[in-house]
């Protein structure tokens, strides 16, 4: 169970979902700090500023009202200026002599003592007054400047404005010393700065809830589509995943479904092959099987019968021998078949097939004409292309009854040249039109193996022609005979010309 | 993986640069990294006894013009004497120069003497006062000393007695003057109007009632003075006698110290006495009183002559031409009575003013210190000399250290008043010089403590004329603290802050 935990959790770890939400979150919150903390820092300092003018306003007007009193020695009319000051402005006042004696307090504190800050002693260095900020501790005893931005333990934040008491002269006297409570503006501050924390970890958990289900929706697809993979790597070609959308992942989805297809429709005509290649090759050697056993087994057995089946055996193993040859020529095709392409006159090529039939025609009773009298050139595999106009000019012969026409013409068509072969014969049934380029397919399975036919001459006809960029098609009504239309492209020179 | 979570942590430190910076609490330089000023070093100033050396005074010196009708105003720079109060100083001065510039019997008179005493002064001339050519001009002359004596700060009192006499104008007490005169003859005209309305019977049969300040003499709670305390009192058919009795009866009601002088319950046998004038040519008023004045006497466990002093004093200071009092009981006067260990005699029963003199007191208020620490002002009584100086009243506050009730002096123990080696006043500074056992004694106070002591001295000195901030020695020398928190090398100045006011 730890095992199967500590397995998720690292899957989790490497995920890109994980990623993808640790990389939010940091950006969450690097912009939270330092937009919130600027933010903070700017209105700090205008709040600070601001009560630093005020207490600057407030201790020079005391220091200039004092200047007469504490030359005088007037205590009691400096404590009640300060003391009124002091309880207007919720502030304390200090009145300290040169030796930083402190002669008024308005808390009655501090009385007799020495009191000296590093403003006070500029003050005493000439400086006409100074500004800082101290917590003051829990027994106010001791005074330490503290940041006014300082996150926590403070006490008392206390602002302190020092200025000089000078006389008439402009002798200087004494300090005054103006201390004002900034701890409320302090605590205000300390209180955006949580607010902006709680504000913080509100977005960053509403930007997780908000990427999971993103993320759930961007990944899913991805899953699925892992999914399938895994299960077409088990073997099952037939899984599919659901196309949603029209995003990229779709599109990836539907390509996935294409090539799956593509591979199970590969895979169950590789299978088709396979089944039709396995039986046509055991009909010839069941054939043979039974003669060599009758001529085995049967005795005496008459010369002129075992003549004759011996004939037949020869002529089995001629047939296997095509079968092979095709599906050996098939499987080059598919492996990448080497092309000699070369310019080659098709017109040319079209009547030396046909002249090569004639012989078969007239043994046949079929009258064969031939009709290309334009010079056309096509860059092609002169063996190929012969086996093609072979292929197609043989097999109208073969189905076309005694007493019929087969009628080859060559016509250019645009950049193409147009080779047509037509024939009067059985024709072709429709629904067999669309699967007569199958491999092994055969539409009079009877009459094709009588022909002496393997199934795979079309199919290696389309496949040529396909190489050259070409196509082919067959029209054909059942009784008024065939026409087989091969369109190939014309060489580049040529249409020039 | 972990060049992500590298990456992750610099941004983190980068934000943290950026804003967190706010986080750290940058504290800085502490306070004592900052080098204090520090005194110029001044040598031994063994201070012993008391010395003033004040600075002159500026008084405002109202000089009665030659015809006797106005003042013109003189402005002096008045120096005084250890025991010589400023009053006093001011009134000599005022006499030494009339004969230049005022009226000629300001240049005979000489001044007996001069009673400075709560806020108030009775100033005694020499009989020449009288050789004036007409009341207007004796008004002048004694309006002068008062005018002169009112511009001085505190003093809102001034009664003025030709040879312990009180002179009365227009037949009616002239009292103690509360404010300046400006006119002469404008004054003496109200004297004789007034003088009309309260001897002109109305026909309602009832006189207008004139008002009058007078002073009148209490004894003290503690000690053997007679402190005086300045009254506003409505004088109508009743007279002049009756009224003042009546106050004096009533007892004080601004001193804190000083206790009633008639007990209660006692009556006089006489309605309304009368002044007679003997065949000596002699003004004595006698107050007879029943046989239960030494009863309650005995009960109240007043002292005779703090019951003859305060009458004879209250008396003689506001009735005019009034020379003497004669205290009876059931017709018999009162010719003896014992003032502590003294034995005071009348003859034949007359009690004159300077019979009494010797015995004014004055108040002071001593900052004592309460249960927390803060300072409450005490009034005691003390000699009118006691009250002008320093050191005595340093004493005084020493005397104070064991009292009880919640208030008292915060000294440790051993300290006596001995160990207040001196005091100099020079430039409204008093310099107080301890001794060696006063500053070892004080070594173990707390903070507390030595802030109530040192500005229960600060406080109670300040109180005093001419005197703005103390500063305290130790055997001559500057000490840096007594117990380590009050620094003692600054003047320091009075702390209202931690003064509380009586209830």
């Amino acid at each position: 169970m730890a095992t199967i935990s500590l397995t998720r959790i690292k899957a989790f770890i490497h995920s890109i979902r994980w990623k993808i939400t640790i990389a939010y979150l940091l950006i969450i919150v690097v912009a939270f700090c330092v937009i919130g903390f600027s933010l903070i820092q700017l209105v700090g300092e205008y709040l600070f500023n601001q009560r630093t003018r005020d207490d600057q306003r407030i201790a020079e007007s005391l220091s200039e009202e004092f200047g007469g009193l504490l030359s005088s020695s007037d205590v009691l009319g400096m404590y009640e200026a300060a003391l009124q000051t002091a309880r207007s402005e919720q502030g304390r006042v200090l009145v300290l002599d040169r030796l930083c004696t402190v002669q008024v307090d308005t808390s009655s504190q501090l009385n007799g003592q020495r009191f000296i800050t590093s403003e006070i002693n500029n003050v005493l260095g000439g400086a006409d007054g100074d500004y800082g900020f101290y917590d003051v501790g829990s027994t106010s005893a001791y005074w330490l400047r503290a940041a006014m931005n300082a996150f926590s333990g403070v006490n008392a934040m206390t602002g302190l404005y020092a200025r000089g008491i000078r006389s008439a002269s402009g002798n200087l006297l004494g300090v005054l010393v103006y201390i004002s409570q900034v701890q409320e503006i302090y605590e205000n501050l300390r209180d955006m700065q949580l607010k902006m924390l709680a504000w913080m970890a509100i977005v960053a958990l509403a930007v997780l809830v908000v990427n999971a289900l993103m993320l759930r929706t961007i990944t899913r697809p991805i899953g699925e589509l892992n999914e399938g993979i895994a299960r077409m790597s088990q073997g099952d070609l037939s899984a599919r995943v659901n196309v949603r959308g029209r995003n990229e992942f779709a599109n990836l989805a539907k390509a996935f479904n294409s090539m799956s297809e593509r591979l199970e429709q590969l895979d169950k005509s590789r299978s088709q092959f396979v089944s039709n290649a396995s039986h046509e090759l055991k009909t010839p050697l069941s054939t043979i099987k039974i003669l060599i056993e009758t001529l085995l087994y049967q005795d005496p057995m008459d010369p002129d019968m075992a003549k004759e089946f011996m004939t037949d055996v020869n002529k089995e193993i001629d047939r296997l021998n095509r079968i092979v040859s095709d599906l050996l020529t098939l499987v080059n095709i598919d492996s990448g078949i080497k092309m000699n392409l070369e310019n080659l006159d098709i017109a040319a090529l079209l009547q030396e097939q046909a002249k090569r039939l004639a012989p078969l025609a007239r043994e046949n009773g079929i009258e064969l004409d031939c009709a290309a009298k334009e010079a056309m050139e096509v860059n092609g595999d002169a063996l190929k292309l012969q086996q093609v106009v072979y292929n197609i000019i043989d097999n109208a012969i073969k189905y076309t009854p005694r007493g019929g026409e087969v009628h080859c013409t060559l016509t250019r068509q645009g950049k193409k040249a147009v080779i047509r072969v037509s024939d009067t014969g059985v024709g072709i049934p429709e629904e067999d039109l669309p699967h007569i380029f199958d491999r092994f397919y055969r539409v009079d399975k009877a009459r094709s193996r009588e022909t002496g036919g393997t199934g795979l001459g079309l199919s290696i006809v389309k496949q040529f022609v396909l190489l050259h960029g070409g196509n082919i098609e067959a029209t054909s009504k059942v009784g008024e005979g065939t026409t087989f239309t091969i369109e190939l492209p014309l060489a580049a020179k040529r249409q020039e010309v | 993986m972990r060049r992500m979570l590298l990456m992750g942590v610099s941004l983190v430190l980068v934000a943290a640069m950026l804003g967190g910076c706010a986080l750290t609490n940058r504290r800085q330089e502490a306070v004592t990294e900052i080098r204090l000023p520090e005194p110029t070093e001044e040598p031994e100033n063994m201070i012993l006894g008391e010395k003033l050396s004040a600075a002159p005074t500026e008084v405002t010196l109202y000089f009665a013009t030659q015809d006797g009708t106005g003042f013109s105003a003189v402005s002096r720079m008045i120096s005084r004497d250890v025991g010589q109060s400023l009053p006093q100083a001011a009134v000599a001065t005022l006499l030494d120069s009339g004969a230049e510039r005022s009226i000629q019997s300001m240049a005979d008179t000489r001044m007996l003497g001069c009673e400075y005493a709560c806020g108030t002064a009775t100033v005694n001339l020499s009989i020449d006062a009288r050789n004036v050519q007409n009341p207007q001009e004796l008004l002048a002359l004694q309006t002068s000393i008062s005018n002169t004596l009112l511009g001085i700060h505190g003093i809102s009192g001034v009664n003025v007695l030709i040879g312990n006499v009180s002179e009365g104008h227009c037949q009616l007490p002239l009292g103690v003057q509360t404010e300046p005169v400006t006119s002469v003859a404008a004054a003496y005209a109200q004297l004789q109007a007034e003088r009309d309305r309260f001897f002109q019977t109305e026909p309602s049969g009832q006189a207008d009632p004139i008002v009058r300040s007078a002073l009148l003499y209490f004894p003290s709670d503690t000690g053997n003075w007679l402190i005086p305390e300045l009254r506003s009192i409505s004088i109508g058919p009743e007279g002049f006698v009756t009224a003042l009795f009546d106050a004096l009866k009533a007892g004080p009601s601004q001193l804190a110290c000083a206790t009633t002088s008639i007990p209660e319950g006692v009556e006089l046998l006489s309605d309304n006495p009368a002044i007679q004038t003997l065949s000596s040519g002699e003004r004595v008023l006698d107050l007879n009183f029943a046989s239960t004045l030494v009863t309650y006497m005995a009960l109240s466990g007043l002292e005779v002559w703090k019951l003859t002093g305060s009458i004879a004093m209250t008396m003689c200071s506001f009735l005019p031409d009034l020379d003497a009092v004669r205290v009876m009981v059931n017709g018999e006067p009162i010719t003896i009575c014992e003032r502590g260990d003294a034995i005071m005699t009348f003859e034949n029963g007359m009690i004159h003013r300077h019979d009494f003199t010797d015995c004014v007191g004055s108040t002071v208020s001593l900052y004592l210190v309460n249960s927390e620490g803060m300072l409450q002002p005490t009034q005691r009584a003390v000699s009118m000399r006691s009250a002008l100086s320093p050191r005595s009243l340093l004493c005084e506050l020493i005397a104070s250290a064991g009292e009880d009730g919640g208030l008292r002096f915060p000294i440790p123990e051993g300290i006596q008043p001995v160990d207040i080696l001196g005091v100099q006043t020079t430039g409204g500074v008093a310099r107080v010089n301890l001794s060696g056992t006063f500053y070892r004694c004080c070594q173990i106070l707390n903070a507390r403590e030595e802030r109530s002591m040192i500005y229960a001295m600060v406080n109670t000195l300040c109180q005093l004329d001419g005197i703005r901030g103390v500063r305290f020695y130790v055997e001559g020398r500057a000490a840096e603290t007594m117990a380590g928190g009050i620094y003692l090398k600054s003047v320091l100045l009075p702390n209202p802050g931690i003064v509380i006011q009586r209830q």
